[in-house]
């Protein structure tokens, strides 16, 4: 190779790495038909890939509401008696992003395939899945099924798009899963809707986040003196791992080490109650400032791979 | 929308709504104050629906790897039909007639395929059958470059198998699929142009650059994000390079004639620099040809 021709090579690596800012001042053929298509497929990628980003901004929000959300409930203080208060407030909140920030998800997701873009927006969906839970656990109420929620995140248009859809018609072609009826003509010829799909599995994760939110609560209300509570906090966590247990056949690599996370939080919620039955409610709180038994909280869990997380 | 495509797999949909009989409206339901005893029974609930769904999905994945394996067997035998392109040069057209018939059963399992894949949940299963894509939109390429000497349109490829472009069809050929796969035929292409030396074909390697210039410049029209996409456009610029040297070594030892070897030279400075004026002679250049 001569020198020369290798001066000119070098621009190979500039010109990738620009981000197409200045294909405007390259001189292309515009007769040349792969320059034709290729503008087009130009075309297409862009508005794909704006939508994409689109979708992750209003999924950065849902995080960050949610996580203001989670320290709302942990304000809960049996105490103060705002059990209420607080829960209201947090049903609230979590309605507003319903009505804000999911619908323009959907609006997004309209005439699309929502498996293209779940990973744009599974981070907001987890995040806002463990506030939604842990609301409910807060206040006393039964999870929710996820179709449940998915039934909250389907809109229709003709109504104002604040209102999730209340009357639904009877014959649901729900054929295996709620996103079945993401068609843009119903059968029964009434308006579209539009549906923010809740990927089971981004469910099932949300969970497992809840898990640290429950610790924590077992913590603290040990910390405000409500130590039977702890026991309760400990026993739903088990639930939870239990739950977690029984899952097999995932294709999920943020499956197990959501899993490792969930056996951290539980044995340390159980070394919780542990204390309290050992030396009641007040040695244990004593017990976290101490300096010996202190180090009974940061107890690491044992790196072996065994399953005898479950006792009762 | 197309119609609804049939499911194979049997609903069991009394087991998928256990847990929620009741009609959920717009507002929250109400607040129960449970005893301690009842609270969150339903975790139970909410696992056993889960890991039904995810049985249900397992099902149909195995059936979908069945199709795929099928249709890579063809895609294969594509692909080693066209390898003959390297070792002799009158076999080509018979090689691409060859591998025709194999686009043709990729097709029908394509149809089989599109049968399995529920309506709107393409994406879902995309990661079986991306790959083995990528390659058959290569191999069509390849044999429609042989034939024709020119670049496969979206269109035509998603026609030969089958298939729509646009997503609203339900099963359709990916755009990114595509482009990976005319990606792969630029490094084919480079390797083409080394055998066709060879076999004693000088010309070849010329319209080979010509050719593969102009699909470097197609991709510079597009912004690419940091994905596979992008990996495998980084790696164009050594297809070319390639290319570019032989034409460069033919030149240089006066393989060819003085009129062409001109024109190309100008056809490759333009294609290593797209910027550069030298662009405007290798159009003329075509448009005279």
């Amino acid at each position: 190779m001569s020198g020369y021709r290798g001066n000119k090579r070098q621009h190979y690596g500039k010109g990738s790495a620009r981000r197409g800012r200045d294909h405007e001042n390259v001189a292309v053929d515009e007769n040349n038909p792969i320059i034709q298509c290729f503008r087009e497929y130009a075309t297409i990628l862009d508005a794909k890939h704006d939508k994409y980003e689109r979708i992750v901004k209003i999924s950065r929000d849902i995080t960050i509401e949610s996580k203001r959300i989670i320290f709302l409930l942990h304000t809960i203080d049996p105490r103060k008696n705002n059990l209420q208060k607080v829960c209201n407030e947090a049903k609230d909140r979590l309605e507003a992003i319903f009505r804000n920030h999911f619908v323009n998800i959907a609006k997004e997701l309209k005439d699309q395939d929502p498996y293209q873009y779940t990973r744009a927006y599974t981070n907001g969906m987890q995040e806002f899945i463990e506030a939604y839970t842990f609301y409910e656990y807060s206040c006393g109420m039964d999870i929710s099924h996820w179709d449940a929620i998915q039934k909250k995140l389907t809109y229709s248009s003709d109504q104002n798009v604040d209102s999730s859809i209340a009357e639904k018609p009877l014959n649901e072609p729900t054929d295996a899963e709620p996103d079945e009826q993401k068609r843009s003509n119903e059968t029964t010829g009434e308006t579209m809707k539009l549906i923010c799909l809740l990927h089971p599995q981004d469910f099932v994760l949300g969970l497992g986040d809840l898990s640290g939110e429950i610790m924590r609560t077992c913590i603290n209300s040990l910390g405000s003196g409500n130590s039977e509570s702890c026991f309760l906090h400990c026993r739903f966590m088990q639930e939870l791992y239990k739950g977690f247990l029984s899952v097999t056949s995932i294709r999920s690599r943020d499956f197990s080490h959501k899993m490792m996370t969930l056996r951290q939080s539980l044995l340390k919620s159980e070394n919780v109650c542990y204390n309290v039955t050992v030396r009641g409610g007040e040695a244990a709180k004593w017990g976290t400032t101490d300096e010996t038994s202190g180090a009974m909280f940061q107890l690491q869990p044992s790196k072996d791979d065994d399953d005898e997380g479950v006792y009762f | 929308m197309n119609i609804h495509t049939q499911n194979t797999l049997p609903t069991n949909k009394t087991r998928l709504f256990c847990a929620q009989t009741q009609f959920i409206t717009h507002c929250f339901p109400c607040k129960q104050k449970k005893t301690p005893n009842t609270m969150q029974n339903n975790v139970k609930n909410i696992f056993d629906s889960f890991n039904d769904y995810l049985v249900k999905e397992q099902e149909l994945r195995t059936e979908i790897r069945d199709i795929v394996r099928d249709i890579d067997q063809a895609a294969k035998e594509a692909a080693i039909a066209l390898q003959v392109i390297h070792s002799s040069i009158a076999d080509v057209s018979a090689a691409c007639a060859k591998a025709r018939t194999f686009f043709d059963t990729c097709r029908e399992g394509y149809a089989k395929l599109a049968a399995l894949i529920p309506a709107g949940q393409y994406y879902r299963y995309h990661d079986h059958w991306h790959y083995m894509t990528q390659r058959i939109v290569f191999l069509i390429a390849l044999t429609i470059y042989l034939e024709k000497g020119f670049l496969v349109t979206r269109e035509t490829a998603a026609d030969i198998l089958g298939l729509s472009v646009s997503q609203q069809q339900g099963f359709h050929l990916d755009i990114e699929d595509y482009l990976v796969g005319i990606l792969q035929l630029a490094s084919e292409l480079s390797r083409y142009a080394v055998n066709s030396v060879i076999l004693g074909d000088y010309e070849k390697p010329l319209t080979i650059s010509k050719f593969v210039a102009d699909l470097n410049s197609g991709f510079r029209l597009l912004n690419l994000k940091n994905d596979s996409l992008r990996k495998r456009f980084d790696a164009l610029k050594y297809d070319v390079k390639k290319i570019e040297e032989i034409v460069y070594d033919i030149s240089i030892r006066g393989l060819r004639t003085e009129a062409t070897g001109a024109a190309a030279v100008g056809g490759a400075a333009a294609a290593e620099a797209p910027s550069a004026p030298t662009a405007e002679p290798a159009a003329a250049e075509e448009k005279q040809a």
